[in-house]
């Protein structure tokens, strides 16, 4: 992990309106992601995470705040800002009536690659994820795990920097998940920075350099796993996040 | 980045569209021949045994069949749009790539457009195999055909995202078929030309003009069919110009708004 800022993310706060109430998701969030780290975004359901991450990968504005993008604003450049993410959604949504090849090939048309280096890089990344066998079967008869992978091998076809992660192994089986890890300290060895969003407390511990906990719309902590567990004197990070909701329940009882 | 990525990633999201298109077009051909040709049928061969003798009755119907299949594929498109919406949200992979929010619902609004235009051409072979010599090809305006053709298709695809932009859900999509594209098919001269009605209901007719399939059914008769008894070609054109870009303006805003673009 470098020094670098690559991305700083700074009070950002996103209210959604209902037609029966107003929804405070997210209550100014600050945060910095540093070149080539993974950052593991924890929290519990309504925590604000995933909301978090759409806003930094561009998918939703936020309601105020900025985030800066080597020192500008990316909403100055959005267009230039999007060429550097790889966004990864949660949702496996291929288009199934196209093989996976042919797919691959279109996600490099979207940034504009040429013909020949979609093809090369095309073939290296089902290499990379195992692909090769499913190149000319189409998305839709790929299991869960493929299709994840399938997933990322899109999200790396333009060389992002930055690659958001909306919780990748939900629903996979426990061996598909540890070869997904696998895969995902492999883009970190390639320099790729990750924002990662998940629920796999055991996820976030094995792959993050650090770990930022949200908690009803603000940043909780913000650490090393291991700074964490040896703050809150555990062996791992689902009794320090089990630590932190005790104390929250304490909280709110006084 | 330039003007020139933005419009290659476009078009790109265009040719995919396109290419999965084309991996069913048949499906959807064969549905727009089944019902344009049951039509024509009976038109053509039974009406004239309840005393329908204009010999131009079949031309009327095929042509009134050409240009309302994309009224019909509308359907198909926002089915798509909300099934997307409710299952696999693949349109948020869309947003994140590096071209304006605003031109990926243009795009899907040519891609709707395509659809339809493609799934209908073979509407028109078909017509003349069951019209005969009644349909004289070399009497049709090919090139102010070919523009209708092309004009009233796009104009069907930014309605798709107008009205997509509308409904709430899937279940929801059977209202669009009863309030929105029957009235629009029935009151918009499938079964009269518009100068017809008004000689008979004037008030009606004036009426009528705020409903654009009426620019569509003229539009397109009038390059086949004698052009003094249908509206101005080229004003049909013009109000479907005017249609497509108010259709176009006010669903891409509400498409933004409903999925929170930037």
């Amino acid at each position: 992990m470098s020094s670098n800022i690559l991305i700083s993310i700074q009070k950002i706060t996103k209210t959604f309106q209902t037609s029966h109430k107003t929804i405070k998701a997210l209550k100014g969030v600050s945060l910095d992601i540093y070149e080539g780290e993974i950052l593991s975004l924890l929290g519990v359901n309504g925590a604000g995470k995933t909301t978090l991450s759409s806003i930094i990968s561009s998918l939703n504005p936020p309601t105020s705040g900025d985030i800066l993008y080597q020192g500008t604003s990316i909403y100055k450049d959005l267009i230039n800002y999007r060429r550097i993410i790889g966004f990864c959604p949660q949702k496996p949504n291929i288009d199934g009536m196209l093989t996976l090849e042919e797919n691959l090939y279109f996600a490099g048309r979207y940034f504009n690659i040429p013909e020949a280096e979609i093809k090369k890089r095309a073939q290296v990344l089902m290499k990379k994820f195992n692909l090769i066998q499913y190149a000319q079967s189409k998305g839709s008869i790929l299991s869960g795990g493929y299709k994840q992978r399938f997933l990322l091998a899109r999200t790396l076809m333009h060389q992002p920097k930055i690659v958001i992660l909306d919780e990748p192994t939900v629903g996979l089986d426990p061996h598909i998940r540890r070869n997904l890890w696998d895969v995902i300290k492999a883009l970190k060895k390639d320099g790729v920075t990750v924002l990662l969003t998940t629920h796999y407390l055991d996820e976030a511990e094995y792959l993050s350099d650090r770990v930022c906990i949200l908690d009803k719309g603000v940043i909780k902590l913000i650490d090393t796993p291991e700074n964490l567990k040896a703050t809150y004197h555990q062996d791992n990070l689902e009794n320090v996040f089990i630590e932190l909701i005790k104390e929250d329940a304490n909280i709110d009882e006084q | 980045m330039n003007n020139k990525n933005i419009y290659q990633t476009f078009y790109a999201l265009l040719l995919k569209d396109i290419a999965i298109y084309n991996k069913r077009w048949i499906y959807r051909a064969i549905d727009a021949l089944v019902w344009s040709g049951s039509s024509l049928m009976i038109t053509h061969h039974i009406m004239p045994l309840f005393g329908v003798t204009d010999p131009n009755y079949g031309i009327f119907i095929l042509l009134g069949n050409f240009a309302i299949w994309g009224l019909f594929e509308m359907l198909t498109s926002i089915a798509m749009f909300l099934g997307d919406l409710q299952g696999d949200k693949s349109i948020f992979y869309y947003v994140s790539l590096p071209l304006p929010s605003y031109m990926i619902f243009i795009e899907q609004a040519l891609a709707s457009a395509y659809r339809s235009m493609a799934s209908s051409l073979l509407i028109l072979p078909m017509g003349k195999l069951i019209l005969g010599d009644t349909l004289v090809l070399s009497s049709i305006n090919w090139p102010y055909f070919i523009f209708a053709f092309i004009m009233i298709n796009i104009f069907y695809g930014f309605l798709t995202i107008l009205v997509a932009s509308y409904v709430k859900n899937l279940p929801a999509l059977t209202m669009v078929r009863s309030r929105i594209m029957f009235p629009l098919w029935f009151l918009g001269g499938f079964q009269f030309p518009w100068k017809m009605l008004y000689g008979v209901a004037p008030k009606i007719a004036l009426m009528s003009l705020c409903n654009p399939i009426i620019y569509v059914m003229d539009g397109i008769r009038s390059t086949v069919l004698p052009t003094e008894q249908y509206l101005p070609f080229w004003n049909c054109m013009g109000v479907l110009i005017f249609f497509s870009i108010i259709c176009g303006y006010v669903g891409t805003q509400k498409l933004k708004r409903r999925l929170d673009c930037i």
